[in-house]
């Protein structure tokens, strides 16, 4: 096992879930009764090992608590005669899934508010300790089938169609019309999310800087709901959490399942409140103009030169497995056009405001209606579709403009479109690798089958210590990693050294007379 | 039924296709494109020469080139701006023949103001002339050159640039039997005019002629690139300066200016078309002080 019995009991107790846990149950239990002989420390840190033999059955719980050295066994209080029996294992992990879940809350977030925390905590203490330092982050959200079933039971001797039968009444149904259709052409060609009878689980990964390096590879945060629960909610959820563990906020990394409002209201705008920079793709139907705004042309959500020319609005992006001489025709069209792009000066006002320079007066252009323009290198690009009249106050009669945080709320720091985005775009990759981990067959595998629980507690739990696991396992990874050079050394070429070479050399640095026989020193 | 006979140029403008040649400046489908903005641009030179129409269309097509690829769209008054051009330039490899100059006749044929822009562009200044010590330099290092007909090209270059004036084009079809008299003075008859030739080169003319009384005097009459060929030879010569033909042009045109020769003669000797041509020279011209010490009996000799 890469975990060994410390390390998860360390995790276990840093993260307080056992006060959690135990206080919840000391509120929905009767009175007191028979100690446990099973406690739920040693419950949880059982769930924290198996993951590692790739099966999160709760059966494995008692095999790998008799399985444990005497000393640890004692250390954790399982060494009654006999071993923990698999009775009690599932009596207790329905009893504290039970605890876990709050009665008569209206609505689901109320219901699993402590569930949340709890996740929150074991992601956050399992994760590397560097990386609780990292304040960028990418958010995603992937399938997790349960081991429940919905299916409508034919009777045999009737011979018609009978009642449905829901084994997990907490799972829900996502069928292929749930995705939003696209007008794009190449919208035919997107792969629709397969249909889905479960849970959908949301993280927070850690990511580096734009341009800078590498950072430990973890996830600080989760949720895990139904899959039809709204999407965007739990990723706010998860990036808010980061940034009050992180005490700030970087960039943001999402999907354009996150960006379904053309005023950023639903996850960008809430985002920038918390000091984040958003990093995003956008829908189809954002992508070209979207009207005006002091006179500039907002295209791609970014504030435009008037002086653009028509042809250059809207550049449809290629899929994102386009071939790669079609997304650098692409880029290169975007380059093009960015040279009428308004130039952001300055960071963002705590108010969410940002100011623009014109591009004549940032020296990209040559335009008559910004005299210092005149004075830039021969060969400078001229705005030759320069307006021949200016709104007043607008982008062309100042050096400057600030836009407020509702009028350019899709603008990014990187052009959208551009080499820089797709760089800074491509970061994101991280949470589908973290996600990879989760259910690499070779490592946690989890996935329907490997997970035989219904209920979205019970099956959230599980996912929760296994999201854990990798934690720890890429954790161990990166100090391994760190500990010795970051480049491996190359191993020496050549002829390997003789050893009768260096006893002869032995012979003539010794201090005696060279002339004795050798090993006489 | 007899039909007139088209002008060469009206000719070559209507048969024009950019995208014909191994080194064709656009593709077929970027012609289909540019070919109704290059009839029409190019129509006002239907009265020009067949050589001028040449030396305006490749430039023409290849700024279209640069237009379609920024997406600006094809109009004359558009691509013709002056900032336009400069950009279009700024981007043209180093090396490549001048579109400048073909790209301004285009402009000022369609009625552009291609002088005083709103953006402010001037004319390119004038080379600096070479000094006396600096000809003397370039004439020595063209006497320690390896073979005999290259000693007699670079010298012949020197003397057609700096002792007549000429350069470029002008050189071409210059033999030994260009030099001739007008009275006392002897001039040298090219393709576009009959330039003086100062008295300091007069030694060396007829040397010249003499060791090649046939052909060109630059020699390599089959090479297109004779006078790039003669600058290489002094190139990297410790104490000689960069050989320029338009240096050699610029120390023709002050000299005369300095000695004090008519406006008329110079005019007609230099081959330039107007006044405003000469200023850029101006600024290497000697003071009137200077001048009237310089107005000695000798050199009134030349501008008479």
């Amino acid at each position: 096992m890469t975990i060994t019995v410390t390390q998860a009991e360390k995790v276990i107790d840093e993260s307080g879930i056992v006060a959690m846990i135990e206080e919840r149950i000391a509120k929905i239990a009767g009175g007191p009764g028979r100690p446990r002989q099973l406690s739920v420390r040693t419950l949880c840190v059982a769930l924290l090992l198996i993951p590692q033999g790739g099966r999160s059955h709760l059966i494995r719980v008692p095999e790998v608590l008799n399985a444990l050295p005497k000393n640890d066994q004692i250390r954790l209080g399982c060494d009654r005669p006999g071993g923990i029996t698999y009775r009690q294992v599932t009596r207790l992990y329905a009893l504290m899934t039970n605890a876990l879940e709050i009665g008569g809350a209206r609505s689901v977030d109320d219901r699993l508010s402590v569930f949340d925390e709890l996740c929150d905590r074991l992601a956050w203490y399992s994760a590397h300790k560097e990386a609780r330092t990292v304040p960028s982050i990418s958010v995603d959200a992937t399938d997790i089938a349960t081991w429940g079933t919905k299916r409508r039971r034919k009777s045999k001797k009737m011979k018609v169609a009978g009642r449905v039968v829901n084994t997990d009444p907490d799972a829900f149904f996502r069928g292929a019309k749930t995705v939003k259709k696209d007008t794009t052409s190449n919208a035919r060609k997107m792969p629709k999310k397969p249909p889905l009878f479960g849970y959908e689980m949301t993280t927070a990964t850690t990511i580096r800087e734009f341009g800078g390096g590498p950072v430990p590879f973890a996830s600080t945060s989760m949720r895990f709901r139904p899959v039809t629960k709204d999407t965007k909610a739990m990723g706010l959820a998860v990036v808010h959490s980061h940034a009050l563990g992180v005490g700030r906020l970087g960039d943001v990394i999402f999907d354009r399942g996150y960006n379904h409002s053309n005023d950023g209201s639903d996850f960008i705008l809430p985002i920038r409140a918390l000091g984040g920079e958003p990093v995003f793709q956008l829908q189809s139907d954002q992508i070209g103009t979207s009207g005006t705004q002091h006179g500039a042309i907002i295209i791609d959500g970014h504030p435009f030169s008037p002086s653009t020319p028509k042809d250059l609005w809207v550049i449809p992006q290629p899929e994102i497995k386009s071939d790669i001489a079609e997304i650098v025709k692409y880029q290169e069209l975007i380059a093009e056009r960015a040279r009428y792009a308004m130039v952001p000066h300055g960071s963002r006002k705590d108010s969410g405001a940002q100011i623009y320079q014109c591009p004549a007066s940032a020296g990209k252009l040559i335009c008559p209606l910004v005299a210092s323009s005149a004075a830039l290198p021969v060969g400078t690009m001229p705005a030759v579709y320069a307006p021949k009249t200016v709104i007043p106050g607008g982008v062309c009669t100042k050096k400057f403009k600030t836009f407020q945080f509702d009028q350019v709320p899709l603008a990014q720091r990187e052009l959208f479109g551009s080499y820089e985005w797709y760089q800074s775009m491509n970061r994101r990759n991280a949470v589908e690798g973290f996600y990879g981990n989760v259910k690499d067959h070779a490592r946690e595998n989890f996935r329907r089958g490997s997970v035989r629980v219904r209920g979205l507690v019970k099956t959230g739990l599980l996912a929760a210590f296994n999201v854990a696991s990798v934690n720890l396992r890429l954790a161990a990874k990166w100090a391994t990693q760190r500990g010795k050079s970051h480049m491996p050394a190359r191993p020496k070429m050549g002829r390997p050294r003789k050893t009768g070479v260096s006893k002869y050399v032995e012979v003539f640095a010794r201090s005696s007379s060279s002339n004795d026989p050798p090993g006489l020193a | 039924m007899v039909s007139s006979p088209q002008a060469p140029a009206v000719k070559l403008i209507n048969t024009y296709n950019g995208s014909h040649g191994k080194l064709g400046p656009c593709t077929e489908e970027q012609w289909r494109r540019i070919e109704p903005l290059f009839r029409s641009a190019m129509a006002p030179l239907s009265t020009a020469s067949e050589k001028v129409v040449r030396q305006v269309a490749t430039p023409l097509v290849r700024l279209s080139v640069f237009a379609l690829e920024r997406h600006i769209e094809l109009d004359v008054g558009l691509i013709l701006q002056q900032s336009f051009i400069e950009a279009f330039l700024a981007t043209v490899q180093v090396g490549a023949p001048d579109a400048r100059g073909a790209l301004r006749k285009l402009a000022a044929a369609h009625g552009l103001d291609v002088v005083d822009s709103p953006l402010g562009y001037t004319k390119r200044g004038a080379q600096e002339p070479y000094t006396d010590d600096e000809i003397d330099a370039l004439l020595f290092c063209g006497s320690s050159l390896s073979t005999v007909e290259r000693q007699i090209s670079f010298n012949a270059l020197v003397l057609l640039g700096a002792g007549a004036g000429l350069a470029r084009n002008a050189l071409r079809d210059v033999s030994a039997d260009s030099f001739h008299r007008h009275g006392e003075q002897l001039f040298v008859q090219s393709a576009e005019r009959c330039s003086l030739l100062l008295p300091r080169f007069l030694g060396l003319s007829a040397e010249l002629s003499l060791a090649r009384p046939a052909g060109w005097l630059l020699g390599g009459h089959n090479s297109r690139n004779i006078t790039d060929r003669i600058v290489s030879w002094s190139v990297g010569k410790a104490g000689i300066p960069v050989l320029q033909p338009d240096r050699l042009r610029s120390t023709y045109i002050t000299t005369l200016m300095n000695s004090g020769a008519s406006l008329a003669d110079i005019l007609s000797w230099t081959g330039v078309g107007d006044l405003s041509s000469l200023s850029p020279y101006l600024a290497y011209t000697t003071s009137s002080v200077e001048a009237c010490d310089r107005l000695n009996p000798g050199l009134v000799e030349v501008a008479q």
